[in-house]
């Protein structure tokens, strides 16, 4: 915030829009819409990260069959296609605070293998134990440059319809945070998008989604990155 | 920014006492080595033997060369502080006690980044800063970023207070007040801003010197004790224990002389009655109300300080016999610290020298004068410092002893 002058507002912007998106997301644990006064409103937890910047943890799980397009085809089985995956740990470890991680070395590499420039990506799901770390990753992974997250969120619009789907099952602001089980939120709610099976969140026309990833146990600074590219099978 | 004009109300005797809590106390075996040199109130961080690099939080192998070579060594306490936040919410029981609390991420100069409290008294970031190791309530030792210049009321910080166990406004318990040492003792503690001081004399039938002096001092309250008397010690625990914030335990009897010079075991019984039994008899019947009052209010129950000698690491032959009450002391301390720690009582183990006092009068310069000893108690518990060792006799032989035991024991034989 006090580097690239994010304001409250734009953080809120963002679980506002993930909240809308929970909403039509039956797993979701948070049931009840959140208005941008009900967010700037809500009490301090750790400044300035307050009550609806903080994910809450629950139990869940999440899964997914890794297999081959043949095998995926001869089972019936709806499926979306990896383009491309990337993951790095301990990077920028000499930073003293943590304002980037290793998509920003790898990032270039990602969009090679999927042959598929940033713009081309229809949504996103990022790791969002905090907005702020979303808009790391939007920075990091090249949708706009760096510092330029605040103006991103500004010109943007987050929900399932909006012209950057973001999160769309509500992320873990709004679904919950199952553990470890919580890393493959993204990748799950982007396998749905990609086999159309989002039902009232589907994003229109959705082929290509972006799933990206942070955190892992922190052995030192500069914690794991991963991201991955999919598309769907058509 | 501090609370510097707060001061204990009177407790309301119906209200039940909040019961202590600690703060987070596991540590691995390596990451207790930040602990030992707090304790002893230095900062250290492993520093690599092959290339030099400072590691925080410390680790069994060098972050950069994998070195396993990792000594603690001193470093500068300077850093710049690059972020801070204020926390509201803990589901930690002893911070959710004492919210908001103050934390900040710090670059040392020395190189890594820190997690530490932050004193109140710290500018928003971007600013410069000191950090300190210090003992939290579970004993162990946490990093603490302090104000660049020192501070009249810097102690005076809420959450400084937690990490120490500043006298100023509180209750003192000086068991022997008719020693130099006791009466310099007194005078600190008034001075630092101790609310009372009792302090014990044995054998109230006799004025001693100094008596009157005390006296004068508004916050003395002389009480009869004996320490080798288990019902006199039993009757002033009954009467002012759930009330004493920080006990010193200073009544000691010293002879010279080891086992040759003398005949029969009465001085060395006597000097286990003093030195040994007589902190086993406080122990028994201030410990537990002072467990009790761990957490009890901005004043609560704090400190035990017990008056050894450096002679409890090695034999000193020449003093023998005070020498092996002393290491039994010591012995029961750990156990009385061991004892305390679950209540946030921090036991404070001194181990000066040779005191500059009759009973060291063949001994040799440098002697510790009793006010130098006295000021260096009350910086101990100021700064939170477990282990006292001071002056330059007892640096020296604490260095001594650590580098090699035997040779120290060969050398005070010779």
């Amino acid at each position: 915030m006090r580097l690239h002058g994010a304001k409250r507002e734009d953080f809120g912007k963002l679980c506002v829009a993930q909240r809308a998106n929970a909403l039509r997301y039956p797993h979701a644990l948070f049931k009840k819409p959140l208005t941008l006064d009900e967010y700037l409103g809500a009490r301090p937890i750790a400044e300035p990260l307050h009550l609806f910047d903080c994910v809450m943890p629950c139990a869940g799980a999440d899964a997914f069959l890794v297999l081959s397009e043949e095998k995926a085809k001869g089972l019936k089985l709806p499926y979306a296609r990896l383009l491309g995956t990337i993951e790095r740990h301990n990077a920028f470890s000499s930073d003293p605070v943590q304002l980037r991680a290793g998509w920003a070395l790898d990032r270039d590499e990602l969009y090679a293998q999927a042959a598929c420039p940033p713009g081309d990506v229809d949504f996103v799901q990022a790791y969002d134990d905090y907005p702020v770390i979303t808009l790391m990753q939007l920075e990091d992974l090249g949708l706009c440059g760096k510092g330029e997250g605040p103006a991103f969120v500004r010109e943007h619009r987050f929900t399932w319809d909006g012209d950057f789907p973001l999160n769309t099952s509500g992320g873990q602001l709004s679904a919950g945070q199952a553990g470890a089980a919580g890393g493959f939120l993204g990748m799950v709610e982007a396998i749905r998008q990609l086999t159309g099976e989002a039902t009232e969140r589907q994003v229109p026309s959705a082929k290509i989604g972006l799933v990206s990833g942070f955190g892992m146990i922190n052995y030192d600074r500069g914690l794991g990155s991963g991201a991955a590219i999919l598309s769907s099978n058509e | 920014m501090s609370d510097s004009v707060f001061r204990s109300k009177r407790k309301n005797p119906i209200l039940r006492t909040r019961l202590p809590t600690l703060p987070p106390a596991a540590r691995s075996r390596v990451a207790l080595g930040l602990t030992a040199a707090a304790a002893l109130g230095r900062f250290e961080l492993q520093q690599c033997r092959d290339c030099g690099t400072v590691q925080y939080p410390p680790r069994e192998a060098c972050g950069k060369c994998l070195s396993v070579r990792l000594p603690w060594t001193r470093q500068d306490d300077d850093g710049e502080l690059l972020a801070a936040t204020v926390l509201h919410h803990s589901n930690d029981l002893f911070f959710r006690e004492r919210l908001p609390w103050r934390l900040g991420l710090v670059k040392l100069a020395c190189g890594p980044t820190v997690v530490a409290h932050l004193h109140a008294e710290v500018p928003p970031a971007p600013a410069k800063l000191r950090v300190a190791a210090r003992l939290d309530r579970a004993g162990q030792a946490v990093l603490v970023g302090l104000p660049d210049k020192e501070n009249v009321n810097m102690a005076e910080d809420r959450q400084l207070r937690e990490f120490a166990c500043d006298p100023k406004h509180r209750k003192v318990l000086v068991t022997d007040g008719k020693s130099g040492v006791g009466q310099a003792l007194v005078k600190a503690l008034a001075a630092a801003g101790a609310e009372l001081v009792w302090v014990g004399y044995a054998e109230p039938w006799k004025r001693f010197p100094g008596f009157d002096e005390l006296q004068k001092l508004p916050q003395v309250t002389l009480v009869p004790l004996d320490v080798t008397d288990s019902k006199n010690v039993r009757e002033l625990a009954a009467e002012i224990g759930a009330k004493v914030d920080i006990l010193v335990s200073n009544a000691e009897f010293h002879r010279a002389h080891g086992i040759g010079n003398r005949q029969g075991v009465e001085t060395a019984r006597a000097e286990m009655d003093v030195n040994y039994f007589g902190l086993l008899r406080l122990a028994q019947e201030f410990g537990p109300a002072m467990r009790a009052r761990g957490a009890d209010g901005l004043a609560s129950a704090v400190a035990w300080v017990n008056l050894l000698s450096v002679y409890a690491l090695a034999n000193f032959p020449p003093h023998g016999t005070f020498s092996a009450s002393k290491a039994a002391a010591q012995s029961l301390a750990q156990c009385l610290r061991a004892e305390m720690r679950p209540a946030g009582v921090r036991v404070v183990n001194v181990f000066p020298g040779p005191i500059d006092d009759e009973w060291s009068q063949l001994l040799p310069p440098p002697k510790l004068a009793p006010g130098a000893l006295a000021a260096a108690i009350v910086s101990a518990l100021r700064e939170g410092v477990e282990d006292l060792y001071p002056g330059d006799v007892a640096q020296e032989w604490l260095e001594r002893w650590r580098d090699n035991p035997k040779a120290l024991e060969r050398e005070l034989s010779s």
